[in-house]
């Protein structure tokens, strides 16, 4: 009994929703109505994802011969399939913490990654050059860096990154003497 | 009372279904070109390195799924989904059988934009 009285109320229901439906075609009963033939072209100009957003943590040398735990965050747009502008921020975990500002140019060379013979993913090699600056204890020092880096796309997305990356820069408190921090961290990144 | 909250039951439930369906037709949103030159090819990803495994023939309905850079990501009319070049993309027709209206992205946009 439940079940026919739930029954004939969706039956309700569903006839109250199309009345109103027929209510709106009757108000324009004497408009002739005019079949639209044609459909709607849709744009195919779309959204280009060329922004590259990631998180990534490793491990940073310092010139004083200590390594130490580093962690950071990247902004990336992509100018073209091959160049790319990011800019990084990543901060060492001892306190005071050393702290990396980098903007840089990269370049990508794209290959296919074969997991497995009949498993592959989007990959590329890339080289980046730039500037950046250095906070040590409150002083900043001017660098250099350069390095290179994988990036496996999981999917058309997300990505798996792995980055090398040395920092030239002068000696902390010595300006006539040149140092190199190197840098080796993964991440994450998303295309957006 | 019983019979009140069924009415209301089922109003929600009808209301759910067509909600549902403006939904799914609205969700194939994705636009479908028509391949204008002899063959397009397709690679494997976003790029002209990127080795090119498939064609897209004369005719042929593609569709558009996204874009990076100068590449869009389109699914052939069998299912296999490759990347075209931004160049190939105009050589497409859209539904009423005009050319496609696309502009450039990254670099080539900002310069289209101030060139």
């Amino acid at each position: 009994m439940v079940n026919v009285k739930s029954k004939v109320c969706l039956l309700a229901a569903m006839l109250a929703f199309s009345q109103g439906g027929v209510a709106a075609t009757q108000g324009s009963e004497t408009d002739i109505i005019e079949p639209v033939i044609a459909r709607q072209a849709i744009d195919v100009d779309l959204h280009s994802a060329d922004w590259e957003i990631g998180v990534f943590a490793g491990a940073v040398n310092l010139d004083t011969g200590s390594s130490n735990a580093v962690t950071g965050g990247r902004f990336a747009y992509h100018l073209n399939e091959n160049f790319f502008a990011e800019l990084s921020y990543s901060e060492t975990n001892h306190t005071p913490a050393v702290k990396y500002f980098n903007g840089v140019l990269g370049y990508n060379v794209h290959q296919n990654t074969f997991i497995a013979s009949n498993l592959s993913a989007k990959s590329s090699i890339f080289f980046v050059a730039g500037i950046g600056d250095i906070e040590i204890e409150g002083s900043s020092l001017n660098s250099v860096v350069a390095g290179a880096g994988y990036r496996l796309m999981i999917t058309d997305s997300f990505s798996l990154r792995f980055d090398l990356r040395g920092h030239v820069h002068h000696e902390f408190g010595n300006d006539d003497e040149w140092a190199i921090d190197t840098e080796a961290n993964a991440g994450v990144a998303y295309f957006f | 009372m019983h019979l009140l909250l069924q009415f209301f039951k089922s109003s929600l439930l009808t209301a759910i279904c067509l909600l549902s369906m403006a939904f799914s037709v609205s969700a194939e949103s994705n636009p479908k070109v028509q391949v204008a030159t002899a063959f397009i090819n397709m690679h494997t990803g976003p790029s002209a390195e990127q080795p090119i495994f498939y064609v897209a023939e004369q005719g042929e309905w593609i569709t558009v799924e996204s874009r990076r850079t100068g590449y869009f990501k389109i699914i052939s009319s069998d299912g296999t989904a490759g990347w075209i070049s931004f160049a190939d993309m105009a050589n497409t027709l859209d539904v009423d059988g005009n050319k496609v209206v696309i502009t450039p992205a990254g670099l080539a946009g900002i310069l289209a934009k101030f060139g």
